[in-house]
C-alpha cells in the first residue's frame, strides 16, 4: 500500500513516527512524508522521501518572537494549569485549515491507502475523511494536545470540512501509542500500543562512549543532563549554567551535559565533574547512568524511560510539564515546573539527590520500562495498518 | 539481538542493506554500521547508526588504480586514456605515472590501511557482541568479524552479481570477493578468506537472474533506497498526463574513475529522437558536468537529488550505467531497462537482466547515439521488454519482505 506521513513543521515533530514508517518500507510498502521545509532535514536523516509544500513555518522563530528579552519560556508564561489543561495548541488547529486544501490536492493525485500523522496534524483527518482512506494518528508520548483538542479542532474546522463535503471532522481511525498506559494521560483515549524505539535523528556512535567501553568507570553516580535542541536557544544560557553549577555540587556525581559547540563558550567555564559534549544519541549512552535532567519533551522522556532511568524534569513549555507531571505521578521522577523551583539552586541539589539516593524512583522507573518492553515492536504494528486500509 | 553491518567504502555498496536495518530497528532490535568515516554521513542520512571506525582507501582512486592497470595490459575499452590515478588529471601519456614505483613504494601504506581496519573492527565487536553480522560483497570486515567472534555473518549482495561471479575480461580465476593481502584473517584466527566463507548469502535479485550461489541463499525482496530526496511532485493529476517519459541516471558516479566518457548527455539525442520526455537524474557535481557540455534539448528535464525510486514508476524505460542501484530500482518499478556499462560488476548485472529479456546491454565504449536511438527504439517497441520486465517485478513483489527476514536472521544466531 501507500503511506502518506503529514506532519506539522517542526524538526522534532516526525523523528518518533519514523520507525513506524521504516517498518511499513521494510514490510514493501510505500511511504513518502508530506511536510513544509521545515520537516525537509529530519526527513532526509532518516533516509525518508518528502513532498515539500509551502514555506518555511519556523516554530522556533514563532517562539522566539514570543520572548522578553533574557527571558525564558517559563519566564514569560506560566506552565499550563489544570483549568487551562489542553487549552493550547490553536495555532496547530489554525494551520490544518491553511495547508490541507493543497495536502488534498497532492494526496488526490498520489492515492494513498493510509495517512499517518503527528498528534498535532489534523490536516491528515481531513484528508482522510474527504478521500474515505483511514488518517492515523501517532503520538510522541504523554499526549496532552492531539487528542484532547480534537473537540476544538472539530468545531473551529466545522466550516471548512462542510465546504469539502465532511459533515464534521473525523476521528483517526487509529491512535498508536508509544506511551505506556500507565504514564498516559489518565482518561485519554485508549491509543493502539506500540513499542517505543529511540529515534532522534540520528548520529554516530560518540568516540567518547567507544573508549569508555573498556576502561573502568569511576564510582560517580552518573547524571546525563539532556534539556532538548531549544531550551539553550530560548533564552536559557543564564538557566543552564546556574543549573549545571548547582547540580555538580550534588555529592558523587558526574554530569554529562549535552551542550552544542555553539552554546559553549557562553555557558563559561564549569567544574571539574561537569562536561559538556555535543548533542548525541541519548539512546548509546544512558545504559551507564543512575539519573536523567530533561526538559520533559516527548523523545527525551520517552528514551529515558524506556532505559530504566529516573527523571528530572525542568519543563519550559508545551507538552513539557505533562510528561514531568507524569512521571511524578507514576513516582518514576520529578518535575518542578516553577522558574521559582527551577532557580532555586538548594531545590535542584535536593531534588537530584532524591532521585539517586531513594530506590523508589528506580522501581518505579523500572516498572514502566516493563510495559514499555511488553508492547509490540512497530514491525507488528504493520498488520494492524494493513487491515485498516483493505477495510476502507 | 544485536546486529553488526560492515559495509565498504561506497554508498552503492550497502544502500540494498538499509531496509533490513530498519526491519531490524522496528522490531526491537539493535543494530550498529560499522564504516568509513566518509559513510558516516550517508549512514546517518539513512537513520541508522553509524560506527566510523573503519579504514579504506578512496574508492575513486581505487578504481582509477585499476582503470590505469587496464590501460597498461590493453584492456582499457576507450580510445582516451583513463585519467591520472592520484590526480584524476587527463593523461597524455601513460608514463606519465609508474605504477610499479608506486605500487612498491605504497605497498606498506595500503597493507597497514587493512590491517588497522580489521582490527578495529574486531576490537569494537568483541566490545559490542553482536549476535550476527551482516555485509557487502566488498566489505572484508564482515566475513573477518564473523570468523574471529564465530557468529554468523550473512552477505548482503546489492545486486544480481555474487561471489561465484568471474570478473569479466579479468584473467581466470578473479573474482569478486576481497583477497586479504595483509593475512587478517590468520592473525584474528579466522579461518581463510575465499569465496567459501560465505555461508549464507541475501539475495534481493528476481528468481530469474539470480547469481550462481554455493552458499545458501535466503531470498529477500528488493526494496529500493536510493538516499533520501524530495519527490518532485509530478504526482499531481496534470503533470501525470504529461505523457511517457524515460528517466537516465546520471553521468555515473565512476566518472570520477574513468574521465569523461560517454554519460547519458552523449546519449540524450538518442532518447529525444523518440519525442520522449527525458528526466535526467543528477547528484553531485553532475549539474556542471551537464553544463560544460553543448546545450541539453528541451526535452529533457534535470531532476536533481530525487530518488529513482521516486520517478521510474512513471516512466517508460530506464537508461543507466548498469550499476546495481539503478538495475535493481528499475527492476522493481517492472519496466524495461538500457544499460550502457563500464565492465566489472555493472557487465555481469547488464547481461543478466538483459538475458530475461529486461534490458539491453551495451558496451558504454562501443555506444554512440544511433546505438542509443536503436536501443531505445526496441526496448519501447517490442512489447516483449515491457512484459519481461513486469514478470520480474513479479518475480519480486513474490519475495519476502525484508521485515520477514527478521526471524530468519534470529534463528541463525540460536
Amino acid at each position: 500500500m501507500r503511506v502518506l506521513v503529514t506532519t506539522t513543521p517542526d524538526p522534532s515533530h516526525l523523528p518518533p513516527l519514523v520507525p513506524v514508517a521504516w517498518a511499513l518500507r521494510a514490510a514493501g510498502h510505500e511511504v513518502l512524508v508530506a511536510g513544509q521545509p521545515d520537516s525537509a532535514e529530519s526527513a532526509r536523516t532518516a533516509g525518508l522521501s518528502l513532498v515539500s509544500f509551502g514555506e518555511r513555518f519556523d516554530t522556533e522563530q514563532l517562539v522566539l518572537n514570543s520572548l522578553a528579552p533574557g527571558k525564558r519560556p517559563l519566564e514569560n508564561r506560566p506552565g499550563p494549569r489544570p483549568a487551562t489543561k489542553g487549552g493550547f495548541g490553536g495555532v496547530w488547529i489554525e494551520r490544518a485549515r491553511a495547508v490541507a486544501g493543497e495536502y488534498l490536492a497532492f494526496a488526490r493525485a498520489y492515492r494513498p491507502d493510509l495517512i499517518l500523522s503527528d498528534p498535532l496534524d489534523y490536516s491528515g483527518l481531513v484528508i482522510g475523511g474527504v478521500l474515505g482512506i483511514p488518517a492515523v494518528h501517532h503520538r510522541w508520548g504523554v499526549d496532552p494536545v492531539g487528542t484532547p483538542r480534537i473537540p476544538a479542532a472539530r468545531e473551529e474546522l466545522a466550516d471548512f470540512c462542510r465546504s469539502l463535503g465532511l459533515d464534521a471532522l473525523p476521528d483517526p481511525a487509529a491512535v498508536l501509542d508509544p506511551c505506556p498506559p500507565a504514564l498516559q494521560l489518565p482518561g485519554i483515549r485508549r491509543g493502539t500500543p506500540v513499542r517505543y524505539v529511540p529515534f532522534n535523528g540520528s548520529g554516530a556512535l560518540p568516540d567518547w562512549v567507544r573508549a569508555e567501553w573498556g576502561a573502568r568507570r569511576s564510582g560517580a553516580r552518573r547524571v546525563v543532563v539532556s534539556l532538548g535542541r531549544r531550551t539553550l536557544a530560548y533564552h536559557g544560557v543564564p538557566f543552564v549554567r546556574a543549573l549545571l553549577h548547582a547540580l555538580a555540587e550534588v555529592p558523587d556525581v558526574e554530569l554529562i551535559a549535552t551542550v552544542g559547540a555553539d552554546h559553549r563558550a557562553a555557558v563559561g567555564p564549569v567544574p571539574a565533574n561537569v562536561r559538556m559534549l555535543d548533542p548525541f544519541p541519548l539512546h548509546a549512552v544512558l545504559g551507564s547512568c543512575d539519573a536523567i535532567v530533561t526538559h520533559g519533551g516527548s523523545a527525551t522522556t520517552m528514551t529515558a524511560t524506556l532505559h530504566g532511568v529516573p527523571q528530572l524534569a525542568l519543563p519550559q513549555m508545551a507538552d513539557c510539564f505533562a510528561h514531568g507531571e507524569r512521571l511524578e505521578a507514576c513516582g518514576a521522577g520529578i518535575s518542578l515546573a516553577t522558574v521559582a523551583e527551577q532557580d532555586d539552586a538548594a531545590v535542584l541539589r535536593a531534588s537530584l539527590s532524591r532521585l539517586l539516593d531513594d530506590p523508589s524512583y528506580a522501581a518505579a522507573v523500572s516498572r514502566l520500562r516493563t510495559d514499555m518492553e511488553h508492547m509490540p515492536a512497530p514491525a507488528h504494528v504493520v498488520p494492524e495498518l494493513e487491515h485498516l486500509a483493505a477495510r476502507a | 539481538m544485536r546486529v553488526l553491518f560492515t559495509v565498504s567504502n561506497w554508498p552503492g555498496h550497502w544502500h540494498a542493506m538499509v531496509p533490513l536495518g530498519w526491519a531490524l530497528q522496528a522490531a526491537g532490535h539493535q543494530v550498529r554500521v560499522a564504516c568509513t568515516p566518509c559513510q558516516a554521513g550517508p549512514v546517518t542520512h539513512a537513520g541508522l547508526m553509524p560506527v566510523p571506525l573503519l579504514e579504506a582507501m578512496d574508492m575513486t582512486v581505487r578504481g582509477r588504480l585499476h582503470n590505469y592497470r587496464k590501460a597498461t595490459v590493453g584492456t582499457w575499452p576507450f580510445a582516451t586514456l583513463p585519467p591520472h590515478p592520484l590526480t584524476g588529471e587527463p593523461l597524455a601519456f601513460l608514463d606519465e605515472f609508474d605504477m610499479e614505483t608506486w605500487s612498491a613504494q605504497n605497498r606498506d601504506w595500503a597493507l597497514g590501511i587493512v590491517d588497522r581496519s580489521a582490527d578495529a573492527a574486531v576490537d569494537f565487536a568483541r566490545q559490542w557482541r553482536p549476535d550476527l553480522v551482516v555485509h557487502d560483497l566488498m566489505s572484508l570486515e564482515g566475513p573477518l568479524v564473523g570468523g574471529a567472534l564465530k557468529i554468523p555473518a550473512l552477505l548482503y549482495l546489492w545486486g544480481p552479481c555474487g561471489p561465484q561471479d568471474p570478473v569479466p575480461g579479468a584473467p581466470p580465476g578473479a573474482s569478486f570477493v576481497p583477497m586479504d593481502p595483509a593475512g587478517v584473517f590468520e592473525r584474528h584466527g579466522a579461518g581463510p578468506m575465499d569465496a567459501d566463507v560465505y555461508t549464507h548469502v541475501i539475495d534481493p535479485s528476481p528468481a530469474s537472474v539470480r547469481p550462481p550461489l554455493t552458499a545458501e541463499r535466503i531470498p529477500v525482496r528488493h526494496v529500493p533506497y536510493n538516499g533520501p530526496g524530495a519527490h518532485p511532485r509530478r504526482g499531481s493529476r496534470r503533470a501525470r498526463t504529461a505523457g511517457p517519459g524515460c528517466a537516465s541516471s546520471g553521468a555515473p558516479p565512476s566518472a570520477g574513475c574513468t574521465g569523461p566518457r560517454r554519460s547519458p548527455c552523449a546519449h540524450r539525442r538518442g532518447a529525444r529522437a523518440d519525442r520522449r520526455e527525458v528526466l535526467l537524474a543528477l547528484t553531485g557535481d553532475d549539474r556542471a558536468r551537464v553544463e560544460s557540455g553543448p546545450p541539453l534539448p528541451p526535452h529533457v528535464r534535470l531532476l536533481e537529488r530525487t530518488p529513482l525510486s521516486l520517478l521510474l514508476p512513471e516512466c517508460d524505460l530506464v537508461i543507466h550505467h548498469g550499476g546495481a542501484g539503478c538495475t535493481m530500482t528499475g527492476l522493481a518499478a517492472g519496466i524495461p531497462q538500457l544499460a550502457i556499462h563500464a565492465g566489472s560488476d555493472q557487465e555481469v548485472i547488464a547481461d543478466r537482466v538483459a538475458a530475461a529479456h529486461a534490458a539491453h546491454s551495451l558496451v558504454n565504449a562501443d555506444t554512440d547515439a544511433a546505438a542509443v536511438h536503436e536501443a531505445v527504439t526496441r526496448l519501447l517497441g517490442d512489447p516483449a521488454h515491457l512484459a519481461a520486465a513486469r514478470r520480474l517485478r513479479q518475480e519480486m513483489e513474490s519475495l519476502p519482505a525484508p521485515a520477514d527476514l527478521v526471524p530468519v536472521l534470529s534463528a541463525l544466531t540460536r
